[in-house]
């Protein structure tokens, strides 16, 4: 994700603000930039009211949001991705529930954007990720752009969902230099199909170049919604390679199992040179320890 | 302020209709035909004088115990009874059950699953009508445990912040389930407790509905003109044990004879008459009114679940 990729980013919450007045950002520091610095300007041209300040508590901010979307109102809410574990369940299960506990009496349109900021050796949630709390939740829709490219798109359609949706971009990939594509190499290789989900895009991508350097050629592909929208091209993918190595970030990430199974269910099953190997990125990285060299490893033995 | 005959006998109404409800609730529960537990406003009917002195067009954020709650919104019996044996014809078609129950025909937007969260919920609810300029006011009903949280100091300072008129109308049981409040609070006075905020609030008797309608009015009247948040801390107790399940023996019948003078339903049966408001004769029949009314709710209810009983073995017969 480059600078132009977040002032794309921008321009599409300010469109649909314009289009849509009962549209209204809240969070932290929203009026001076939020997450990804994508509110960034806004402020100068909605005002007040629609960007509500609500100070540190992510929680208090999810259900100021809840309390508008009972009334009619579309708000998109800016958390950090330490809240988005740590005290948001809760209230994205009540808004979630509440559909169907009350009979669609009401219907909450809430949209929650993260940013991921942990990627790389930094770790600061024990291995508790967003997408394993609400990956396989009902009613709640996670979207977590696999390339820069494509946040955009997944913004707008998060953006035109009904109930509760998650969007999360990768904070690791905003250091990519401008024009510099951070997935070149890790896509269409021969050797290996590499499948992750969520948090782990930004360190699977650097450890599939790195395997590409010693000439095993991986394709990575991400799980954009963690709803197995990916099945299609996973076993397209699997079926070439015959190898399948899958990245998640807690063991007991139901989409990786659910990824695997979906392969050994397929007419993947019979190109398969080797079982699917599931890899977890350990809960606590020793310190000094790049969890890229734990997938560079698995990498080695899958593509063996 | 003085209350009129109308409002004082449309008060008893719904306190009366609300208890009788309940008593029919507990011979349900007493003869296995429900299986969740009872959240019993039993000796909180007071509440409903609050709820009178709302306009029916406003919002209401019910607590756990809310079926009086929403007998006084005008929500008819028949309709929460239902949704207590989960029927379609409940207020949320047999889904939700009454804890969490709305209605939002009539402006009830229920409770969330934990009363703490209900009050940040509600604030977002009164931003979002002061942004549109709709012009509803919103009542955010809860209890002491919830009121002695850190969600309530973050709701208020942003209810303060934000200029929104809102009112928290707190029951102040002296009872977090079954924690007695000076087990887990410094402070047993509420109010007194947010006073750091700058917050306008006053404490009522809540086992005087009287009181109670014309401390609530008094407050949304404040709460509107200064569009600030106003709480009401309405001092009451459970004539229930608390919540309602076999074998609860949270309160002692020694301690629940003592609260019986506290009853709110026969505080202001007291106040009419003393007022000369209302004659005994006219309370009888309004009585006799309302056990007649839950009767025919309970029938409605009967023959819903008898028609559904009998809807498979006619599909079966053809």
């Amino acid at each position: 994700m480059t600078d132009n990729i977040i002032t794309e980013l921008r321009d599409i919450l300010a469109s649909q603000m314009e289009k849509d007045m009962l549209m209204a950002l809240m969070g932290n520091g929203v009026r001076r930039g939020s997450a990804l610095g994508l509110t960034e300007g806004l402020m100068e041209k909605f005002g007040e009211d629609r960007l509500v300040e609500t100070g540190p508590g992510s929680a208090l901010a999810l259900k100021l949001a809840l309390g508008m979307a009972m009334d009619g109102m579309h708000p998109v809410v800016f958390i950090s991705q330490n809240d988005l574990v740590s005290s948001a369940d809760i209230i994205v299960s009540n808004a979630a529930m509440l559909r169907e506990i009350s009979a669609s009496q009401f219907s909450p349109r809430i949209l929650i954007c993260a940013e991921y900021a942990e990627s790389g050796s930094s770790r600061t949630s024990a291995g508790i990720y967003p997408e394993n709390i609400y990956g396989s939740a009902g009613n709640v829709r996670m979207a977590v752009p696999a390339s820069p490219d494509r946040a955009p798109e997944l913004l707008r359609e998060c953006l035109a969902s009904e109930g509760v949706s998650i969007f999360m971009a990768d904070r690791s990939l905003l250091a990519e230099p401008d024009g510099k594509d951070p997935f070149e190499g890790t896509a269409g290789g021969k050797d290996l199909t590499v499948i992750c989900a969520g948090s782990s895009l930004g360190i699977c991508a650097a450890a599939c170049r790195r395997a590409a350097d010693i000439g095993i050629g991986c394709d990575l592909i991400a799980e954009e919604d963690m709803s197995l929208s990916d099945m299609p091209r996973i076993v397209s993918s699997v079926s070439s390679t015959g190898r399948a190595l899958i990245v998640h970030t807690e063991a007991t990430d139901t989409v990786s199992a659910m990824i695997s199974t979906a392969i050994m269910e397929s007419e993947a099953f019979y190109y398969l040179y080797r079982p699917v190997r599931r890899m977890c990125l350990p809960m606590n990285v020793k310190e000094g320890t790049d969890p890229r060299n734990l997938i560079y490893e698995e990498i080695l033995k899958t593509a063996k | 302020m003085q209350l009129n005959e109308n409002t004082c006998v449309q008060i008893y109404y719904k306190m009366i209709l609300s208890r009788q409800f309940e008593e029919m609730c507990v011979k349900l529960k007493d003869r296995g035909l429900i299986d969740d537990d009872l959240r019993l406003s039993y000796g909180r009917e007071g509440t409903a004088a609050a709820v009178c002195a709302l306009r029916m067009s406003d919002i209401i954020f019910t607590s756990h115990r809310s079926d009086t709650i929403a007998l006084a919104a005008n929500v008819p019996p028949e309709k929460l009874f239902a949704e207590l044996f989960g029927l379609p014809s409940g207020v949320c078609e047999g889904k939700s059950g009454l804890l969490r129950m709305c209605y939002r025909k009539n402006n009830l937007f229920g409770a969330a699953s934990d009363g703490r969260i209900n009050l940040g919920i509600a604030a977002g609810c009164a931003l979002a009508e002061k942004i549109r300029g709709t012009g509803r006011f919103v009542a955010c009903f809860t209890g002491d445990g919830a009121a002695f949280s850190g969600s309530f100091f973050e709701t208020l300072n942003f209810a303060v912040m934000n200029s929104l008129p809102i009112l928290f109308y707190i029951e102040n049981s002296g009872y977090s389930g079954k924690t007695p409040l000076e087990e887990y609070s410094v402070s047993e006075d509420i109010c007194q407790s947010m006073d750091g905020l700058g917050v306008t609030s006053v404490v009522t008797d809540g086992n005087s509905p009287a009181d109670v309608y014309i401390a609530v009015s008094q407050a949304i009247e404040y709460a509107k003109q200064n569009s600030a948040p106003v709480i009401v801390e309405a001092r009451t107790v459970s004539l229930s044990k608390d919540i309602y399940v076999r074998g609860s023996d949270l309160t002692s019948d020694e301690e629940i004879m003592q609260w019986g003078g506290y009853d709110p339903v026969e505080n202001h049966r007291k106040y009419m008459l003393d007022n000369g408001l209302v004659s005994q004769e006219n309370l009888n029949d309004l009585n006799e009114s309302v056990s007649g009314q839950i009767g025919l709710a309970m029938d409605a209810v009967l023959r819903e679940m008898t028609s559904l009983r009998l809807k498979p073995e006619t599909e079966v017969s053809k």
